[in-house]
């Protein structure tokens, strides 16, 4: 996170020791710096101060102290504070004994037994009794929907959970209802959760200080489990998840506050994907066709069956696709596979054709296939955000949470061009309910209206978009869009000035972020959406500036790391063109060895001492090589899970034409109905690597429980297939495929497991020892001259 | 002469009281109630239902790991028993489960005949241990009537 602002520093003193921290800062924050840790119930990071729990109480010295809440008193210059005095302590000891009039304590059935905020500060406080005893009220268990429960008898009313349903998540669906012994945490009318906005996150049972809220599919206790930290892999904004398993089975996942890109925040996948990943359904045995029908067999039988077979095709006639769910080191070691054993630049990602023409307009715009902004900066210094394209709270939740996070804490200004009607649309203000299909002209014609108010940036290349955007008619465009010029005009103006509006004689405006989510649309033109937008931050300047720049979520969990470990017909790892000579022989130089000695050829297969120099067929032609008859085999590498978009028809109908087709996949699919061997495929929850996020944050994805049956990762199949035909890849785990990839991809140089077990690492990181870069910058990532207005 | 009249006499003594041994197994000798006999689950006396609240306190102070219980979320929200495995041939009968449990629905029941003969037979599953202890009372209720001194 990047903090640019200069503020003022005060110190104060805390228990006799001197703390410096920035005015503003809450007295709880400036002893957790200070290394006192101060016990809380409602205070949540990241959400505003609350102070209904009383718990936080210190004792402020001097002739005009006394007892306040810790968690929402800023800091004064020469404060002294005691946290520990006797009428701290005493007053912490009433607010316990209150609580625990009504508090159910039945704790050894509670869920939350062993990790409660409640049980933890009894205990702390001594507690052991109460002066105050009457009969306790108990009401029955609520089902607020299929998920979660709420216990009356055990909740505190902190209002974490409204807080975080209603300023992060943005939905709204939970509420306080009532006073006093009255109070509840309810929907409105009691409604089911279901019938109300509730995206189904969880977040209410992970702020839940208390076991009121449970997760209704648990039944363990927290002191059962393990838990390891990993990456979520149903979304590209590669959210930290602490999974927590025991018996070989994940039990639920929970959240590490103030880690990872999603600080601790997760969404319905996030929280209840494991359940997805766990699956009866999954696929646990390699199946062979004979004769139409399906076969079980022996892994070992397939992989024979799958080696003896790829011996015959040999060269251009093989072609890979990757799953961009995979892992870097997967998709490394099956492009690697294709190129040096296989000897096909055929590879490519598995992905929908929004999401390759997404990718082709980043390519494009900015001259390098990533996101140029950072996510964490977009929340902390974007002063407004233009988000474009379907839903951004169904495609990627975290980013959501961000949008809604900025628009409430720092007042950004945020302008929505979207057909669907979402609760970002209510809470934007600015809400362009542009049709599907006329996105592209809404940003267009906002391009015109920067251009004829002359707030384009110096420098930008204005004749070329002059030429796209003549034709466009402002007023149709905001009759189709169904606002007026004005508010068009208005929203444009807010874009290009950084949301503070047009100013005279200002020529410095603070940065914009654009969120376009193009790639998931389901229709034709995700490239036009996402050419216009680069356009209108290239047009103002905004690529390359502190919260400012485009972020271009693009679906799958690894969709950017596949990339850049060289998943691409014409590109390989490192950045190079297949036609590049030198670049070749410096991998085939990597790869070379790896072939057996003596080894004959057979079947027209022999080992290879040489890269193919021409470059393959990428998915968009795949369909056409194979009913052309130059693909003849292909290999893919699928996880085929529910929030995966569903494949191009025309290619699936090609895949019937093939002569042999080996599907990895971890659910029963299409892919798997057309295949001649299918392998079981390990999920994300089962296997180690690394993933890259979409604003190039490299993380750590760490084995949690074993794969069904015989599922493995890609890895092994591969090295097992390549093992059998005379290649031997050799990599022991998958950290040497790390150290392999950051020796040959220039952005992650300096990308090692063992740094990225502290954090993820943003590329490029040029070296060992140095930094991620947050923003690609001219000079740090990005060339000034590949950044261009692109006219279609 | 006169010390075997004596020894006899002591004899003559025992002879019109009631035996201390038993006839076993063909008579059980009533357990006291507090002997340490196999775990078992007690059931609600007036209801039948079972009393377990599936909070696995047992499961977690058993020194020998020998139980085992599996939770299953319940359609009231709480949670429930799914599966309650006893190995016994691991227990040490420290009553270490019956002391621990918040609504004393373990006791120690009076069971000691335990021969099997495999070793599966040593392990039992709830249906099973509550039918050992269904009707017995808590483990270290008062002196009963049952027992009483001869």
């Amino acid at each position: 996170m990047v903090v640019k602002s200069d503020t003022k520093l005060v110190t104060c003193t805390i228990d006799g020791q001197e703390v410096t921290v920035p005015a503003g800062t809450y007295i709880l924050l400036a002893a957790d710096a200070a290394g006192i840790e101060l016990p809380n119930l409602c205070y949540q990071p990241l959400l505003r101060p609350w102070g209904s729990c009383q718990l936080c109480t210190v004792e402020i010295l001097g002739p005009r102290g006394g007892l306040i809440q810790s968690c929402a008193t800023p800091v004064r210059d020469g404060m002294e504070v005691s946290t520990h005095s006797p009428a701290v302590i005493e007053s912490r000891q009433f607010v316990l004994h209150m609580y625990l009039i009504d508090h159910a304590l039945d704790c050894p059935t509670c869920d939350k037994s062993g990790e409660c905020y409640l049980q933890d500060n009894t205990y702390l406080h001594n507690v052991h009794d109460s002066p105050y005893l009457r009969p306790k009220i108990a009401q029955p268990y609520r089902h607020l929907r299929e998920t979660i429960d709420y216990k009356w008898d055990r909740c505190i009313i902190c209002s974490r959970c409204t807080r975080v349903c209603d300023e992060m998540i943005g939905v709204t669906a939970i509420t306080i209802a009532g006073r006093g012994l009255e109070a509840e945490v309810t929907t409105s009318y009691g409604a089911d959760l279901r019938e109300t906005a509730c995206t189904n996150c969880g977040m209410c049972i992970a702020v839940c200080p208390v076991g009121a809220l449970t997760d209704r599919h648990f039944g363990h206790h927290p002191w059962e489990l393990d838990a390891v930290e990993t990456v979520c892999g149903f979304c590209d904004v590669g959210c930290t998840l602490n999974v927590e398993h025991n018996r070989g089975l994940v039990r639920r996942v929970t959240h590490l506050w103030n880690r990872g890109v999603n600080e601790g925040y997760t969404c319905e996948r996030g929280k209840w994907g494991h359940e997805h990943v766990q699956d009866p359904l999954r696929l646990r045995y390699p199946l062979i066709r004979e004769s139409g029908e399906y076969i079980e067999v022996e892994l070992d039988e397939a992989l024979n069956t799958a080696a003896e077979k790829l011996k015959h095709y040999q060269g251009p006639a093989f072609a890979a696709l990757v799953s961009p769910d995979n892992t870097n080191e997967e998709n490394y070691s099956l492009q690697q596979f294709s190129r040096a054993v296989m000897g096909s630049n055929n590879v490519d990602r598995l992905m929908t054709r929004s999401q390759a023409s997404v990718e082709q307009a980043l390519v494009d715009s900015f001259g390098i296939a990533a996101s140029p902004a950072g996510m964490q900066e977009m929340r902390t210094d974007s002063n407004m955000v233009l988000v474009v394209g379907p839903d951004i709270g169904v495609t990627e939740p975290i980013a959501s949470y961000w949008l809604f996070w900025a628009l409430r804490y720092r007042e950004v200004k945020m302008v929505v061009v979207r057909p669907e009607h979402s609760y970002m649309c209510d809470r934007s203000d600015h809400w362009i309910p542009a049709p599907a299909g006329s996105e592209a002209d809404v940003l267009n014609a906002m391009a015109k209206i920067i251009i004829a108010e002359g707030l384009a940036a110096p420098g930008a290349d204005m004749e070329t978009l002059r030429g796209a955007v003549d034709g466009i008619d402002i007023d149709k465009v905001a009759a189709t869009a169904g606002v007026s010029t004005d508010f068009l005009r208005t929203c444009a103006v807010l874009y290009a000035t950084g949301g503070v509006g047009k100013q005279d004689g200002r020529t410095e405006y603070p940065s914009s972020t654009i969120w376009h989510t193009a790639a998931s649309r389901d229709s034709g033109d995700a490239g036009a959406i996402a050419i216009a937008a680069h356009n209108l931050a290239v047009l103002t300047g905004n690529v390359g500036r502190p919260g400012g720049g485009v972020l271009a979520g693009r679906g799958n969990a690894n969709m950017q790391g596949s990339f850049d470990v060289g998943c691409h017909p014409a590109i390989l790892p490192g950045g190079e063109l297949v036609s590049d000579a030198t670049a070749r022989d410096a991998l085939a130089e990597i790869w070379r060895d790896r072939w057996a000695t003596s080894l004959a050829s057979e079947n027209g297969f022999a080992p290879l001492l040489d890269l193919p120099s021409d470059p393959g067929v990428g998915i968009g032609g795949l369909a056409a090589a194979i009913e052309a008859g130059q693909v003849r085999a292909v290999y893919i590498s699928a996880q085929s899970h529910k929030w995966n978009k569903p494949l191009d028809a025309e290619l699936l109908a090609a895949l019937d034409k093939l002569e042999l087709l080996i599907v990895e996949d971890c659910f029963d699919s299409e892919l798997t109905r057309r295949a001649d061997i299918v392998l079981p495929a390990a999920m994300f929850l089962e296997k180690d690597g690394s993933f890259t996020n979409l604003d190039r944050t490299v993380q750590r994805l760490r084995f949690a429980v074993s794969a069904p049956g015989d599922s493995h990762p890609t890895t092994y199949y591969v090295s097992e297939i390549a093992q059998r035909l005379g290649y031997h890849f050799g990599y022991l785990n998958t950290a040497v495929i790390m150290d392999e990839i950051s020796a040959i991809v220039p952005g992650y140089a300096g990308v090692s497991f063992p740094r990225l077990e502290r954090n993820g690492m943003q590329w490029p990181v040029s070296g060992f020892g140095a930094e991620g870069t947050v923003r690609l910058s001219i000079g740090q990532g990005l060339v000034a001259d590949a950044i261009r207005i692109v006219a279609d | 002469m006169f010390d075997e009249f004596k020894g006899f006499a002591v004899t003559l003594r025992r002879l019109p009281r009631k035996s201390v041994t038993f006839f076993y197994p063909d008579e059980k000798r009533p357990m006291p109630p507090r002997f340490r006999g196999l775990p078992s689950l007690r059931a609600d006396p007036e209801t039948g239902e079972a009393l377990c609240v599936a909070c696995g306190l047992c499961a977690r102070i058993c020194p020998t790991s020998c139980l085992e219980m599996h939770v299953v979320p319940s359609e009231e929200g709480d949670r429930e028993l799914g599966e309650f495995i006893l190995r016994s041939g691991r227990c040490l009968f420290c009553g270490f489960c019956a002391q621990v449990c918040p609504v004393d629905a373990i006791t120690m029941s009076g069971a000691y005949e335990r021969s099997v003969m495999d070793r599966d037979g040593l392990i039992y599953t709830k249906t099973e241990l509550s039918a050992f202890g269904a009707q017995n009372e808590t483990w270290w209720g008062a002196d009963s009537p049952k027992f009483s001194k001869n």
